[in-house]
């Protein structure tokens, strides 16, 4: 590999600590959604990376990576699909308007 | 089986009139009546049995079994206990008949009957019991009857107090014969009547001791100076009663318990001549007031007093068979008295003879009847009470003690002297009641009939008991075959006595006849007039009954009396402040925990309920409803969690 | 093919180490306008950047249908499935809305001791010895379809039920 295993993951470790940072402040709803994408993205990479040095059997890393994308991509949809309900019913997305749970 | 039905048909008799007796009414009557005769007919069988067939009827149970041994109960029919059973049944049956008429207005009629019918179980009880205990039984039994009855009238004060001191005097009486048993119990461990010479020498030493304590029991129930006293105040209750409790029969039993104890009294000299003294002072002394009484009933009262010291005396001097005789002698003439007694007073309503007089006219039966009896009972020949007195008098002579040689001629003296007196007390109450000129008031209000006789039921019972009262002596002369004496298996006694205390014994009854008839009929005063200024005296306290209430009074009741106030005191300020003060304390104690209830307890208890609400408030502000907070809170702890592993 | 192009000495190996370097800065970079953009767009067009970044790293760690996988889904599909999601209920620029909610301070500072942490963590854990070589496309797709096959039926299952359920849940209700 051309950079140290080291370096890759702590790029790794940056858009993870970056997507939660973003999870837990974005006030919108959609923000809060594409800080998750980064959290998962974050994941991909350290899969991938793992399996460049150390390999494994039928590839599983590449493989697990391409699963996590593809539920990524349903999470995305379902979570679009619940904001677009929400925001018909509130004509709000943003989180801290959003207290139906509140005790 | 059929003993115990003897006493069993009045307590029969007494369980329904208890229980109905109201609703029958007049046939009260009838069912005591009929319950009586059984018990009469009973015993008029047994006593066949007995003297044709020799056969004497025992039936014991067991009452109480304990272990290997066990309190039996029997009764038993002997020559003894048969001739009291005839004597009861018989006399009381007349009575009973009697009460009928005397009785007929009360409102409480059936109450009176069931009474009666108590008492007869009570005295036949006691008449058949073989042993002490069972008699004992029936001793108590009869002192309740005689309280019952004495106190019928109770609304009337008098009356009411009668029946206490009737009550409280007997149980003194009663406490000794207790103690007696008890010892007796204690000694010998067996009470019953069987074998008692055998018995008494068994005691040994505390033979007499029994004997004198089963004595007092007597001097109580037979009422013997010193505890005679409640004797004239029962008259306060109905004549009826007055003829069979206090003079025929529940008097008796006292005779008839030292009869058949007599064994142990044989034992010591000692005992006899107590038994003896205390007949002889009481039949003189009572003898004496008598003479002074204007309340017929209360001369009659005196009359059975001095009566049964007579017999006591006879008793006492070692003859069981003369104190019997005189017993059932005295019985048909002094029921026959009273009787007769309560017939007049059932006419003109009160009991004073100095109010009464020439009353022969308009009551030729009562006076009859009353003037035979009297005559019988001042001793003249050849009626009954010639013959017992005079057995009395001979056995009488005959005593001589160890230690006190010449105690027959002292009471052989005081015994003539009684009947002197007897005599002369009888016969004036027959001349002021019946004969002469009325002294009855003019125009007393309520007397608005004048004196009658009295109807048929009353007078057929006095006609006959006249009968039996001059005749029943009969039994027991040579003429009879001495066939009392040989029934009770006695030697016959004047077969060996001196013939002059006979003729002395009339010579007195006639002179104590002759002296009342000058005095009472012929106004002849006796004594010269400075003689009777002097002894005016001694005529006060005679009349006044020797004071000797008002000393018991004075020594015996006021002290309890004052006694019961203080306790009563006590009882009300300490016992009853303390038990009040425990109220108070309970009281204020709750108050305290009232107030710790309410303000400690439900106060934590609030504080508790608060103190959550608070707690849930404070908790509750985590749920804010916002899912990035909830997020960050997770993610903050999954990472903290991360680094604690990974630092370790 | 690219260790070929890269070869191991030289001016091109630094150069491709630069290169990385500045793809993963920028990557970073894109991460956070797309955390603190107050524009919803320029936060989508961020993280537009920062896919577009990882796959490019992907393709350093010569997973190049990984890459290509990334980019058409990522950014082809679910990207523009954000966008579609941001025009139809945001407003897009309101000065007046503050950018965080009031957890930045606690969440700056847990991402901030999380990053550096893993950071540490990783550049001074004694790795293992790198063995392998990269992974063709031929080994990925017979895996798939022999190894793997059940989660990757799973997954289309998943997918459809996402699809369905999305449906049902943004579908406008019957007047």
């Amino acid at each position: 590999m051309i950079v140290p295993l080291p370096h890759v993951l702590c790029v790794s470790a940056g858009l993870f600590a970056l997507g939660l940072f973003g999870a837990l402040t974005r006030r919108n709803a959609i923000g809060i959604l594409m800080s998750i994408e980064l959290i998962l993205n974050s994941a991909n990479l350290n899969l991938v990376a793992f399996n460049r040095v150390w390999g494994s059997p039928d590839g599983l890393g590449q493989v697990m990576a391409l699963f996590v994308i593809g539920i990524a991509a349903g999470g995305a949809v379902v979570g679009l699909a619940l904001v677009l309900a929400i925001f018909r019913r509130q004509q709000t997305i943003s989180a801290d308007e959003i207290r139906l749970l509140k005790g | 089986m059929m003993l115990g039905l003897i006493p069993l048909c009045p307590l029969i008799a007494f369980a329904i009139l208890i229980l109905v007796g109201r609703r029958l009414g007049k046939l009260s009557s009838a069912v005591s009546l009929l319950a009586l005769a059984g018990s009469l007919t009973l015993s008029l069988i047994g006593f066949h049995q007995l003297r044709t067939l020799h056969q004497q009827l025992h039936w014991v149970w067991n009452w109480l079994p304990f272990g290997n041994n066990a309190i039996r109960l029997g009764l038993q029919m002997d020559p003894l206990s048969a001739t009291m059973c005839l004597v009861v049944t018989i006399i009381g049956w007349l009575i009973m008949l009697y009460s009928v008429g005397y009785m007929g207005e009360d409102p409480r009629f059936s109450r009176f009957f069931a009474y009666l019918s108590l008492f007869f179980t009570a005295m036949l009880t006691l008449v058949l019991a073989d042993n002490l205990l069972l008699l004992y039984i029936g001793w108590e039994g009869v002192g309740l009857c005689s309280y019952l009855l004495i106190s019928f009238w109770f609304e009337r004060p008098a009356a009411a107090n009668a029946g206490k001191k009737a009550f409280l005097t007997t149980r003194i009486g009663d406490l000794g014969l207790l103690a007696g048993i008890l010892l007796m119990v204690r000694v010998t461990g067996d009470l019953s009547f069987s074998d008692l010479p055998a018995k008494a020498n068994a005691l040994g030493s505390w033979a007499p001791v029994v004997a004198l304590l089963i004595f007092w029991g007597a001097v109580g129930k037979s009422a013997q100076f010193p505890l005679h006293v409640w004797l004239p105040d029962a008259m306060e209750g109905p004549t009826p009663v007055s003829a069979l409790i206090h003079a025929a029969t529940m008097v008796a039993a006292g005779i008839y318990l030292v009869a058949r104890t007599l064994p142990l009294f044989l034992t010591s000299a000692t005992s006899m001549l107590a038994v003896a003294t205390i007949g002889g002072i009481t039949s003189f002394f009572a003898a004496t007031i008598a003479c002074t009484q204007t309340d017929l009933k209360r001369v009659l009262a005196y009359s059975t007093l001095s009566q049964l010291g007579f017999m006591m005396m006879g008793l006492g001097c070692g003859s069981a068979f003369a104190g019997m005789f005189h017993l059932v002698t005295h019985a048909w003439f002094k029921a026959l008295l009273f009787l007769g007694a309560g017939s007049v007073i059932h006419v003109v309503h009160h009991q004073e003879i100095t109010r009464m007089g020439g009353l022969w006219r308009s009551m030729p039966v009562t006076a009859a009847t009353f003037t035979l009896g009297a005559v019988t009972m001042a001793g003249v020949p050849p009626f009954s009470g010639f013959w017992s007195k005079e057995e009395i008098l001979m056995n009488v002579a005959r005593f001589s003690p160890a230690n006190f040689p010449t105690a027959g001629t002292l009471f052989l003296a005081v015994g003539l002297g009684t009947s002197l007196l007897t005599a002369f007390y009888i016969t004036r109450a027959v001349l002021l009641t019946f004969f002469g000129t009325s002294r009855a008031a003019a125009g007393h209000g309520h007397d608005a009939h004048p004196p009658h006789e009295s109807p048929f039921v009353m007078t057929g019972p006095l006609l006959l008991l006249c009968a039996g009262a001059l005749g029943i002596g009969w039994i027991g002369t040579p003429w009879g075959g001495h066939a009392f004496q040989h029934f009770l298996g006695v030697e016959p006694a004047h077969h060996g006595g001196p013939e002059w205390i006979l003729v002395a014994s009339i010579g007195v009854g006639a002179a104590g006849i002759l002296a009342a008839f000058l005095r009472y009929a012929l106004g002849v005063q006796l004594l010269p007039a400075a003689l009777r200024s002097g002894l005016s005296g001694v005529y006060r306290l005679v009349a006044n009954k020797y004071y000797i209430d008002e000393l018991y009074e004075k020594v015996f009741v006021q002290p309890v009396l004052a006694f019961a106030r203080r306790a009563f005191s006590f009882d009300g300020n300490v016992i009853d402040g303390a038990v009040n003060g425990a109220g108070r304390l309970g009281l204020w104690t709750s108050r305290q925990k009232g107030w710790v209830d309410q303000v400690i307890v439900d106060g934590a208890v609030n504080g508790m309920a608060t103190a959550v609400g608070w707690a849930g408030g404070a908790v509750r502000r985590i749920q804010t409803g916002l899912v990035q907070n909830y997020l960050l809170i997770a993610a903050a702890g999954a990472i903290t969690l991360f680094w604690v592993l990974q630092w370790k | 093919m690219t260790r070929l192009m890269l070869g191991t000495v030289g001016p091109i190996e630094w150069a491709a180490k630069a290169a990385f370097y500045g793809v993963a800065a920028a990557t970073l970079f894109s991460a956070w306008v797309t955390v603190s953009a107050r524009n919803l767009f320029r936060a989508a067009l961020g993280l537009a950047g920062a896919l577009f970044g990882v796959a490019v790293i992907y393709l350093f760690l010569e997973a190049e249908f990984l890459a290509v996988t990334q980019l058409l889904i990522y950014v082809g599909a679910i990207l523009t499935l954000l966008i579609f999601g941001i025009m139809l209920t945001a407003r897009i620029a309101d000065p007046s809305v503050p950018r965080w909610n009031q957890q930045v301070r606690a969440s700056l500072a847990l991402a901030l001791g999380l990053g550096l942490g893993l950071c540490g963590i990783f550049l001074t854990t004694l790795w293992r010895k790198p063995v392998s070589d990269s992974v063709p496309m031929a080994v990925l797709g017979r895996s798939l379809v022999s190894s793997y096959l059940l989660p990757f039926e799973l997954l289309s299952i998943l997918l459809l039920g996402a699809l369905v359920g999305a449906m049902v849940i943004a579908r406008k209700e019957e007047p």
